[in-house]
């Protein structure tokens, strides 16, 4: 069976000069269509350069990416653009809003670049902020600006939506929130999502968990007790 | 994009005064580039509407005999010309006022081409006024004359009808878009203008140069115009070649007439000429031979005067060998004198030496005959000895013989007696055989004396005969000194008279020479002459030929 996403033999290895750093080697793993995946590793195990790659931000120096068939690390910048706007949708760990646009106005940015977007406004009440469609980003707090975020990946209507770190700069009950937002986005429209956190509590909540050690896949396992996140205590 | 725009919008909304700063910079950088990109075009675009409004020209023709206007007929008559026209300019020196001067370049006034643009006053009627360039005088020069200096080289003040122009207004020549004025070889190289004179201002007939405008139109400085003219100019040089051969030619058929008249002209000069030189030359030939004469002549009495002077100098030898001689012989008689005296002496000395052998010959003699007799009395003794010896031994002989033989007894002492008396006897002998070889000495030594004496005698005798001898040789050396001494006297008589010859031979040789020397200047005079005679002769000759 062809998997959704996979990553076979990949390696990305940094060269300044005569310094090499190898940030992968040997990664391989595979991601159906539909789960929540986990990516876990301590702080410089290369998760974010894992998601990068697949998120067409970056390119690798060995292997093969493919998603839903597409052969990802064979494109070209024009291809690699084409593949970021319309194929994924990403979520940072810093929001990366912009700040001179209305939350409304910023989903809507997103939707005007890809084919078939969703309405900005019923993905904006989706999200839960009907009320701040007017407001600019430096008038939200953080959780309501990376559940514009989410928003604004979700108003892409993307295959994949990728999410760096997504609580990283959240308290716990916002935290939460939006991993609940994320999960029912998931389960609910059916969204292949992938989490990178360094949270290793947050592994139950997921369908598979990945989990990465420096540079490479340690383990890659199918979660066979999921558990929901409004249970997860940490 | 509407987002994007919005975003961009309230961006600068937001911060409004920084945008105007940030656009007004900008701007200004733009601006400052969009002008510098079109300055070029600019002023570009403004001279070529200068150069074709005052019909700038193309190409400018120039040649060592200048153009008349059948050439530029014939230029204008060429492919692609529009216009051709003469020109005619000149570098002259000048004088404006009381304290302005300098080198100035004056052209004729235009017709068609290289038009000018007149800034103040008015343009030139007549030929004795004149436009300046309005680049390099001021207003205030109008009306004031244009004076030509003295200064000029006349031929230069010939190509001007007049010495003095009015100036009657300022012009810009479209010859001169630039500020330099440009080069001259006058004075300090660099004029200080230019000036333009009205017709019939030059005194000249022929063109300078002559200015050729094409037909075709073209970009200043652009390509094509650069093409087109570098494809012009092979063929404009040939055609410029042709004419300015054919002007060549008319100016060359015209000297040409004035040379075959001339030439009539010269022959007959030269018919002339050639006599007056033939004359000349005879004269020459003449004087030459005389001289050669004059010379021989003094190689001659030179000759004679070398050999004069070497006879003197022959004769001065003699005459030092003369003096020599005197001297020598005068010496030597001296000498002669000097051993006369001693010789004298000697002879004195060997008188009384004579005299003194004579007196102790004769008393040799004496001797001998002395000692002669005492040999006579001592031989006479000795016989008598020996007769008494012989008798005595007889004697005793007898004596032993009667002993003998009476045969008796011999007594010893008779034995001893008789040999005693024997042996005395022997002794008597012996002394008597003695004293016979005294005698015998005696008489030999007699004998030598004797000899000696006579010898003595003899040798006295050929001594005073040599003495005389001498004597009477000393009388003739004597007699000889004094002939001698004459002869000397004689002689130093003729060296005195040949020294004498000797000086005036001598004073002779000097005049002879100094008139050789005289002669020989004439002679030098002469040859001068002769010279300069000659010199005359050629530079005639080649005066005549050249002519």
């Amino acid at each position: 069976m062809c998997a959704f996403v996979s990553f076979q033999n990949v390696k990305k290895v940094y060269r300044t000069g005569e310094v090499e750093i190898t940030a992968l080697h040997d990664v391989n793993f595979e991601i159906e269509k539909g789960e929540f995946c986990v990516i876990v590793g301590s702080s410089g195990a290369g998760k974010t350069t894992i998601l990068n790659i697949l998120g067409g931000m970056d390119t690798l120096t060995e292997g093969e990416v493919s998603l839903d068939g597409q052969i990802v690390s064979s494109f070209n910048k024009r291809q690699l653009t084409a593949y970021r706007r319309y194929d994924v949708g990403f979520v940072f760990q810093f929001y990366n809003l912009v700040q001179n646009l209305t939350a409304l106005e910023n989903v809507e940015l997103a939707a005007q670049i890809c084919k078939n977007p969703l309405d900005a406004a019923a993905v904006l009440e989706q999200v839960g902020l009907k009320d701040r469609e007017a407001n600019f980003p430096a008038q939200l707090s953080g959780g309501e600006q990376q559940r514009v975020a989410i928003a604004r990946a979700l108003a892409k209507n993307p295959k994949l939506l990728l999410c760096d770190e997504p609580t990283g700069a959240l308290d716990y009950n916002t935290g939460k929130a939006v991993l609940k937002l994320l999960q029912n986005t998931c389960r609910e429209v059916g969204k292949t999502v992938i989490v990178i956190t360094h949270n290793q509590a947050l592994t139950a909540m997921a369908d598979r968990i990945i989990t990465v050690k420096s540079g490479t896949i340690v383990s890659m396992v199918k979660n066979t007790n999921i558990v929901d996140i409004s249970e997860i205590e940490w | 994009m509407r987002g994007i725009r919005k975003t961009t919008f309230r961006e600068i909304k937001s911060s409004f005064g920084r945008f105007l700063a940030i656009f007004g910079i900008v701007a200004l950088g733009v601006g400052f580039f969009a002008g510098l990109k079109v300055t070029t075009e600019a002023m570009v675009a403004t001279v070529t509407e200068y150069l074709d409004v005052h019909r700038f020209y193309d190409l400018r023709l120039v040649s060592t005999l200048g153009f008349d206007q059948e050439n530029v007929d014939s230029f204008a008559a060429a492919a692609d010309v529009e216009a051709a026209e003469g020109s005619v300019s000149f570098d002259v020196l000048y004088e404006l006022g009381e304290d302005r001067q300098g080198v100035i370049k004056t052209y004729s006034m235009p017709r068609e081409l290289n038009t000018l643009k007149l800034i103040s006053g008015r343009m030139p009627e007549t030929g004795a006024e004149c436009v300046l360039d309005s680049g390099s005088f001021g207003k205030s020069v109008i009306g004031s004359t244009l004076r030509l200096s003295d200064d000029n080289a006349e031929e230069d003040l010939e190509h001007f009808s007049q010495k003095e122009y009015t100036i009657v207004g300022l012009v810009q020549s479209s010859l001169y878009i630039q500020f330099e004025r440009g080069n001259t070889i006058l004075e300090s190289g660099r004029l200080d203008g230019f000036a333009y004179l009205g017709p019939e201002g030059f005194g000249v007939d022929y063109f300078t140069e002559v200015y050729v405008s094409f037909r075709q139109d073209y970009g200043l400085y652009s390509q094509e115009y650069d093409a087109f003219i570098d494809g012009k100019e092979p063929v404009w040089e040939q055609i410029v070649e042709i004419q300015a051969r054919a002007r060549y030619e008319r100016i060359f058929s015209e000297g040409n007439e004035k040379l075959a008249d001339a030439r009539t002209q010269l022959d007959e000069n030269r018919t002339e000429g050639e006599k007056e030189l033939a004359d000349a030359a005879e004269a020459l030939e003449e004087a030459k031979k005389q001289l050669e004469d004059g010379e021989k002549a003094l190689e001659e009495a030179r000759e004679e005067l070398s050999e004069g002077e070497e006879t003197i100098r022959q004769k001065r030898k003699e005459l030092e060998d003369a003096k020599a001689t005197i001297a020598r012989k005068e010496a030597e008689l001296s000498e002669g004198e000097a051993m006369i005296a001693p010789k004298e002496a000697e002879l004195a000395e060997a008188r009384t030496a004579i005299d003194a052998n004579e007196v102790e010959l004769r008393r040799g003699e004496r001797e001998l005959s002395d000692g002669k007799a005492q040999l006579r009395s001592g031989e006479a003794a000795v016989s008598v000895t020996r007769r008494v010896i012989d008798e005595s031994r007889r004697q005793l002989e007898a004596q032993l013989e009667e002993l003998r033989q009476s045969g008796e007894e011999i007594s010893a002492s008779l034995v001893a007696r008789l040999e005693e008396a024997l042996a005395r006897l022997d002794a008597a002998e012996e002394e008597l055989r003695v004293q016979e070889q005294e005698l015998e000495a005696a008489r030999a030594r007699i004998e030598e004396s004797e000899r000696q004496l006579d010898s003595g005698w003899i040798a006295m005798s050929a001594a005073r005969t040599r003495l005389e001898d001498g004597e009477r040789a000393l009388a003739d050396a004597k007699l000889e000194i004094q002939s001698g001494r004459q002869q000397l006297e004689d002689a130093r008589q003729t060296v005195e008279e040949g020294e004498e010859a000797l000086i005036s031979a001598g004073e002779e040789l000097e005049e002879g020479r100094k008139t050789l020397a005289e002669k020989e200047e004439e002679l030098a005079g002469a040859k001068q002459k002769y010279a300069d005679g000659e010199k005359e002769y050629q530079d005639a000759k080649r005066e005549f030929d050249e002519k």
